[in-house]
């Protein structure tokens, strides 16, 4: 996947117009809720990377943290000269460059040239370890769902290691939904997908990841494998392929499942007024928005929209490494996000994602700010829960 | 008196070093570092290396330079404080806004400081009675536009880089507007007044304002005296630091009609353009588009009234039919404009050069002629592919030239460079006005009286030189 000549490429057909640093509004939300310095920009990254791979840069500590503050959110693909006219047939072709590709190649360059932040050596290592980057222990990944497991199925779930080991109210409210309409099964060993070392430039040993969990998955005959993860899913989905893998069966998303299978449950309505986060992983890159808006809408009677929504909603913050590696930026960013969610008046947000959810959920107890967090499939297991009663 | 000696000698050392060795990290931090620091605070000063290294270009072609030390300024008094020091040190200062220019102007050739103005992003006010605005140097114009329109009012004139560049940056480089220009002018025409820091750190306000502290705010620029505000229009950050600019502002328009006409020469897009503007109509925007492979288009915006729009508006159909010109309707104006404000093809083809100049109203079609030509000529000679045209400005035109290379070759690096010196002096020799100057056209500051009163000036309030040396052919 790494390939310094795409780099070169993509870096020198970089036009500096500045698209990515406002138009009109900031667009990065680093740039916007850390120090407005260029190097908080794309165009800063891009023209780092250029500096380094002509050699008129030595790669320093400061020019690494620099370099890695970013949370991978596309939200600078959406307004980039040199990509979007091409995603939207505006211009024929393809996009001459992808700000996103460039900043996360780069990181794998930086990591190849002076190794990875300290922080994000550690995920590393409890990857390379145990299977995810907690270092929790494998054995316990999954055990909570064990009752899910059976050897063949038509459908698997991956669980993905934030809902294994820090939300697991995600993975049991994902479970119960696939329960009722699906023959599913769980993995044995299920391992790391590998998303938050792409994310951080350590692209070493994620051939063997997804050997893992390629092989598990073969192994069920599933024809489809559910997540409930937006990392995971764009990971399996986008990079497994870069990375010569073939997927012998269909990745889908959680929301866009249950859309397809809407008319097997039967659900009561939630009458708290309820808001939708667009996690940056499923919505700008995978570019599924309506799925969970659509379910949540049959749920929610007081549903609204935040102020910045789907191609332009705000990053929560947690990707990219960047709540590992820049916890006070990261907070920053979901911060600004929870003012958007509180001045709609919503009591409860809603989002499709663990890392999202996670984030939200600690800044908002941070902050003192009064408002529930939850996941979409939380809401629709409520929603079903309080049909049955 | 010895710390400051001291503090002068290191910092003169240190832009030695600076300048001798590119961008290597500074090991010395003398004490002129840690005064700015005390004026912007620590978060928003920089001598990290790749720091100093983005800041060191533009979008543009010309070489580029870091500066040694990169300030984030927030306010009119926290540049003042750098001034003065600067001044007292012989500092060399550069400002910049959004690095949305091409031809050099932000670009710190001998070092010193870069003052990055993006902080000061704010619309102090809108004054309805005054129909005028008064706001802070370095927000976006798009930003700028987000905001009056919430009040039902907008700036006339709009630039390319409309949503990224900065009022600041559009106000000194004396940008045009692909929108507003053929009816309003240049930003220069519908600037009220100015807050200036001069090169020894003292304030002036020009327009209304200064003239008269009790006066109701910005509204008259000329006040019946020399025009103090347009000595700062175009100046590039050679004369002082911008902070806050009194612009005039319009109501939003009832109805916006877009017409795009394509003709067999360029000389019959020219005839229908001066008969409409000679018939009086609201031709807010008029721009030609053409290329080696096309016949020419005339892109036109009309505003106003719906009444006098479509009264406008057929009158132009009617002109444009007589030119035997092909109407194509509203919908490649409207795309063509509203890339403007909405990611558009601009910078399609990868890396670009882009210079031009003006010439008068008539005489367009045969001048765009001439570009064919030179397109031809670069294209035969450089194999750089080439787009050409020109946006109406009042009773002139902005004709430009575009080739767009591959940076990454170090020697199409230098072809460009010198492609764009050849057309340079061909633009020169045909009558053509720089548009934007920058250090673009540095060699193309002819020994008249004008340039000598220039550079009196340029002494005169800036006898250190320490404002952008090297801008404008200033010298270093």
């Amino acid at each position: 996947m790494f390939n310094v000549e795409e780099l070169k490429r993509q870096v020198y057909r970089c036009t500096r117009c500045g698209w990515c640093r406002a138009s009109p509004n900031i667009v990065c939300p680093i740039y916007e809720s850390d120090l407005p310095w260029e190097h908080n920009t794309p165009r800063g990254k891009i023209s780092i990377a250029r500096g380094v791979l002509e050699s008129k840069l030595k790669v320093t500590d400061e020019l690494v943290r620099d370099a890695f503050t970013c949370t991978s959110c596309s939200n600078c693909r959406e307004h980039c000269l040199s990509y979007y006219p091409y995603k939207t047939g505006m211009v024929s072709g393809n996009p001459v460059i992808d700000p996103v590709e460039i900043i996360e190649l780069f990181k794998a360059y930086v990591v190849e040239e002076g190794g990875a932040l300290p922080v994000h050596q550690n995920l590393f290592a409890h990857v390379k370890r145990v299977g995810n980057p907690f270092g929790e222990a494998a054995e316990k990944r999954t055990d909570f769902l064990d009752e899910f497991k059976k050897k063949e199925a038509e459908v698997v779930y991956f669980v993905g290691c934030m809902s294994s080991y820090r939300m697991r109210q995600i993975a049991h409210a994902t479970a119960t939904i696939l329960q009722k309409v699906a023959d599913f099964t769980i993995l044995e060993n299920e391992v790391c997908c590998g998303s938050v070392l792409l994310r951080t430039g350590q692209i070493k040993s994620i051939s063997e990841l997804i050997q893992v969990n390629l092989e598990q998955i073969n192994n069920t005959g599933a024809l489809s494998v559910v997540f409930s993860c937006p990392g995971c899913y764009m990971t399996f989905s986008r990079d497994y392929p870069k990375f010569g893998a073939k997927l012998e069966f269909q990745p889908i998303h959680i929301s866009e499942f249950i859309l397809n299978n809407l008319n097997g449950f039967q659900l009561s309505s939630i009458e708290t007024k309820a808001t939708y986060h667009d996690p940056c992983h499923l919505g700008r890159v995978c570019q599924i928005y309506e799925a969970p808006r659509e379910v949540l809408k049959t749920v929610c009677a007081n549903f609204i929209e935040l102020k910045t929504s789907r191609e332009d909603a705000k990053c929560c913050g947690a990707g990219g490494g960047m709540r590992s590696a820049y916890p006070d930026i990261a907070d920053k960013l979901a911060f600004t996000r929870l003012k958007e969610v509180t001045n709609t008046g919503s009591r409860l947000l809603v989002s499709a994602c663990p890392f999202c959810e996670y984030q939200f959920i600690v800044t908002a107890s941070n902050h003192k700010i009064n408002i529930e967090v939850k996941d979409f499939t939380e809401v629709l297991v409520e929603s079903i829960r309080e049909h049955i009663l | 008196m010895q710390i400051d000696f001291c503090a002068r000698l290191a910092f003169t050392i240190f832009c030695r070093v600076a300048a001798t060795n590119d961008v290597k990290k500074l090991s010395l931090r003398s004490t002129v570092y840690s005064d700015l620091e005390k004026i912007v605070g620590p978060d928003f000063i920089s001598d990290a290396q790749h720091v100093r290294w983005i800041y060191s270009r533009d979008v543009g072609i010309t070489p580029g330079h870091p500066p040694d030390v990169v300030l984030i300024p927030r306010s009119t008094n926290e540049i003042q404080e750098i001034i003065k020091l600067s001044n007292t040190q012989k500092i060399p200062v550069y400002i910049r806004g959004a690095g949305a220019c091409y031809a050099g102007g932000v670009i710190p050739v001998k070092g010193g400081i870069l003052l990055d103005l993006t902080r000061m992003n704010k619309l102090l006010h809108l004054d309805s009675y005054a129909e005028s605005c008064l706001t802070e140097c370095g927000i976006t114009c798009g930003a700028l536009l987000n905001e009056l329109e919430k009040q039902e009012f907008k700036i006339p004139v709009i630039p390319d880089s409309a949503l990224t560049g900065t009022v600041g940056g559009f106000l000194a480089t004396s940008g045009i507007g692909t929108w507003g220009s053929a009816f309003y002018g240049s930003i220069g025409d519908i600037t009220l007044g100015l807050k200036v820091v001069l090169p020894n750190g003292e304030v002036v306000v020009t327009g209304s304002s200064g003239v008269n502290p009790n006066a109701k705010g910005q509204f008259n620029r000329y006040v019946g005296m020399p025009d103090l505000t347009g000595l700062f229009i175009g100046s590039d950050g050679t004369l002082g630091v911008i902070t806050e600019v009194a612009l005039r502002v319009v109501p939003l328009p009832e109805l916006t009609v877009y017409r795009t006409y394509r003709f067999k020469t360029h000389q019959a897009a020219e005839r229908t353009t001066v008969r409409a503007k000679r018939k009086g109509l609201h031709l807010v925007s008029v721009t030609i588009s053409t290329s080696l492979q096309d016949p020419p288009t005339l892109n036109v915006i009309i505003e106003g009234s719906k009444k006098t729009t479509i009264f406008d508006t057929k009158l132009l159909d009617k002109i444009a039919k007589e030119e035997d010109g092909l109407d194509l309707g509203p919908e490649i104006a409207q795309r063509t404009f509203t890339d403007l404000l909405n990611p558009g093809e601009q910078f399609l083809l990868g890396s670009r050069v882009m210079n031009g100049g003006f010439v008068p109203l008539v005489g367009i079609g045969n001048y765009l002629d001439f570009l064919k030509q030179e397109c031809l000529r670069i294209t035969a000679k450089y194999g750089f592919p080439c787009l050409f045209g020109a946006f109406n400005v009042l009773n002139s035109w902005d004709a430009y030239l575009k080739f767009y290379f591959d940076e990454s070759d170090p020697n199409k690096v230098l072809k460009a460079r010198k492609a764009n010196e050849e057309l340079q002096g061909r633009l020169f020799e045909a009558g053509a006005l720089p548009t934007k100057r920058g250090q673009l056209w540095n060699q193309f500051a002819p020994q008249s009286k004008f340039f000598e009163l220039f550079r009196a000036i340029k002494r005169c309030l800036d006898p250190n030189n320490i404002m952008s040396p090297g801008v404008h052919g200033l010298g270093l």
